[in-house]
């Protein structure tokens, strides 16, 4: 292979490589995406309270509810795994953040998992403790927001 | 009496099959983000699918042909190159959009992957645009996709603070939480899910396949001008419910089930499954009008038979053209791409096809050659040129407005 084909070839593969990833052009950026990824975060774990909710009252069948936390969950996922994509700005405060969101968002994940376990079983007990894990997610989810802002 | 009839069955099925999957997703989507502050977008995309719905109705009232088959013939072949092309990609993705609905619908009900449903629901749709009459198709779906009238009650039944809402809605104003870009590309998706180009080829093509006459043209217009703004309505009770129990919580709506829970939440689950059977039928309805849209379209450029109005043997090409874009749908489908998401490119995509598909109505519309007496008076025309500056402006702003906002993230 020729040096000026290796050096394409190199580009296109590092070309390639910064696709994976979105770049955050500094903490504000950082911040932003934090702040998108809480959002996005607490739009899921609303759905799933809400479809938690009808369960217990008996106001929605097993297989949409299954569905919409299922869903919830898969998106919770990809979340976590794009906000854990984003390559932080060198700050010690972007770090701090990069780690409080991760946490936040993952455990908004294992309870939305919890949450779609319980739907599956008849026992409304799992599902009300289902629902204490996501309204403890969501109060943490909304005070992380808040401090976002 | 029979009159009276075909005129009532005419107005709920343009209601039942104003709704389809980019209607269900925007409206939803958009209540739960900006609350009724877009309404007056659906209210501006209603009036203008009237004017150009009665327009393309009328032309094949008059003429016997649908509005397209004229164009190539009125513009020349490059100008109805570009509004096959443009109106036929759109509606292809749409027909896309629309199976994947079927998939989905089918999945909140059985909790079976949707993804396992897709070929049969393509399938089911092509055996329907082969062997079912066009106007058992039109009806039956049409009345059952007036299931989605549950929303209404739903909305009903929360018992909102009406004077809220209709403050919402008549003074509409960016929410706090959005920026105005973001604003506004949603309004371009909505008005382009409200002006979606296949429902005038659908229109136009249909009069012609119910055998419509000078004598239709008062049932045609009572349908267009009744059953659209009245479907319109459900559009707007969809928007309605998730502003009511989303907006407040921070729910932003990507799923076809997330679309559905006001209504168990209000109305428990004899409403949920009436939305569902709402939910099936407007996009199966929707799937079998685009897959239509796409073989009239084609066939209509052409010069080919087409129709439902013909045995298949004799509109072997058309029945060819909806074969192949029923598996082409289902292998899409099948690479795993969102369905949701691509109904939201499909609303945004109908907005920049927007001007090549209305432009010719207008001028085919406006010849006395081939409408006569029957040409667009002076208030046709004026709205359809308002209307197409509208649209013009739609176009050109949803590119940047998609960059700007990646998408209305």
């Amino acid at each position: 292979m020729k040096p000026t084909r290796h050096a394409t070839y190199a580009a296109v593969c590092a070309l390639a490589l910064t696709a994976c990833v979105t770049p955050a052009t500094g903490t504000d950026s950082y911040r932003g995406k934090a702040s998108a990824s809480i959002e996005a975060a607490i739009s899921e774990v609303e759905t799933t309270r809400i479809a938690v909710d009808a369960l217990l009252d008996d106001r929605i069948m097993v297989p949409y509810a299954d569905e919409t936390i299922t869903a919830a969950e898969s998106t919770l996922g990809a979340i976590s795994a794009a906000f854990g994509s984003v390559q932080p700005p060198d700050d010690p405060q972007a770090d701090e953040l990069r780690e409080t969101v991760t946490a936040l968002v993952d455990a908004a994940g294992e309870a939305v998992t919890d949450a779609r376990i319980a739907s599956r079983r008849p026992q409304d007990a799992d599902l009300r403790d289902a629902l204490t894990m996501l309204d403890d997610v969501a109060r943490e989810l909304d005070a992380a927001e808040a401090k976002l802002r | 009496m029979r009159r009276l009839f075909a005129v009532a069955l005419g107005i709920l099925t343009a209601i039942g099959g104003f709704v389809d999957i980019g209607d269900m997703v925007t409206n939803a989507l958009v209540g739960s983000r900006f609350g009724l502050s877009l309404v007056w977008v659906v209210v501006t995309g209603v009036i203008g699918i009237c004017v150009f719905a009665e327009m393309s109705g009328r032309v094949a009232a008059i003429s016997g042909r649908p509005t397209f088959d004229l164009v190539r013939e009125r513009l020349g072949p490059r100008v109805g190159f570009a509004n096959l092309v443009a109106s036929m990609a759109v509606t292809l993705l749409t027909f896309i959009a629309e199976i994947g609905g079927v998939a989905l619908a089918l999945e909140l009900a059985s909790s079976v992957n949707y993804l396992l449903w897709i070929p049969l629901a393509g399938f089911a749709v092509w055996l329907v645009l082969w062997r079912v009459k066009f106007s058992l198709m039109e009806n039956v779906f049409g009345l059952l996709g007036l299931s989605l009238i549950v929303f209404a009650v739903a909305v009903w039944q929360l018992g909102p603070d009406w004077s809220t809402l209709w403050n919402d809605a008549s003074r509409p104003s960016v929410p706090a939480s959005e920026d105005a870009p973001t604003y506004f590309y949603y309004a371009v998706a909505l008005f382009g899910a409200a002006m979606t180009p296949y429902e005038v080829f659908f229109f136009s093509s249909g009069g012609v396949e119910e055998r419509w006459g000078p004598r239709d043209l008062t049932t045609m217009r009572t349908n267009v001008l009744v059953g659209f703004p009245l479907g319109g309505v459900l559009s707007v009770a969809i928007a309605a419910s998730t502003t009511l129990v989303f907006l407040p919580v921070g729910v932003q709506v990507d799923t076809l089930g997330q679309v559905g829970l006001p209504v168990a939440v209000s109305l428990g689950k004899m409403g949920l499954a009436v939305a569902l059977i709402g939910f099936f039928a407007a996009t199966f309805g929707a799937a079998c009008e685009t897959g239509l849209s796409v073989g009239y379209s084609i066939s209509q450029y052409f010069g080919w038979q087409w129709g439902k109005y013909v045995r298949p043997r004799e509109a072997a090409r058309f029945h060819v053209v909806l074969l192949l874009a029923t598996i082409t749908g289902i292998a899409v489908l099948l690479t795993t791409v969102d369905p949701i998401k691509v109904t939201e490119y499909s609303v945004v995509f109908s907005a920049i096809a927007l001007p090549l598909t209305y432009f010719p109505i207008l001028v085919v519309a406006n010849d006395p050659d081939y409408m006569g007496e029957k040409v667009n008076g002076r208030v046709a025309n004026a709205l359809g040129s308002v209307y197409l500056v509208i649209v013009l402006a739609a176009a050109l702003a949803a590119i940047p407005l998609m960059i700007l906002t990646k998408a209305g993230q």
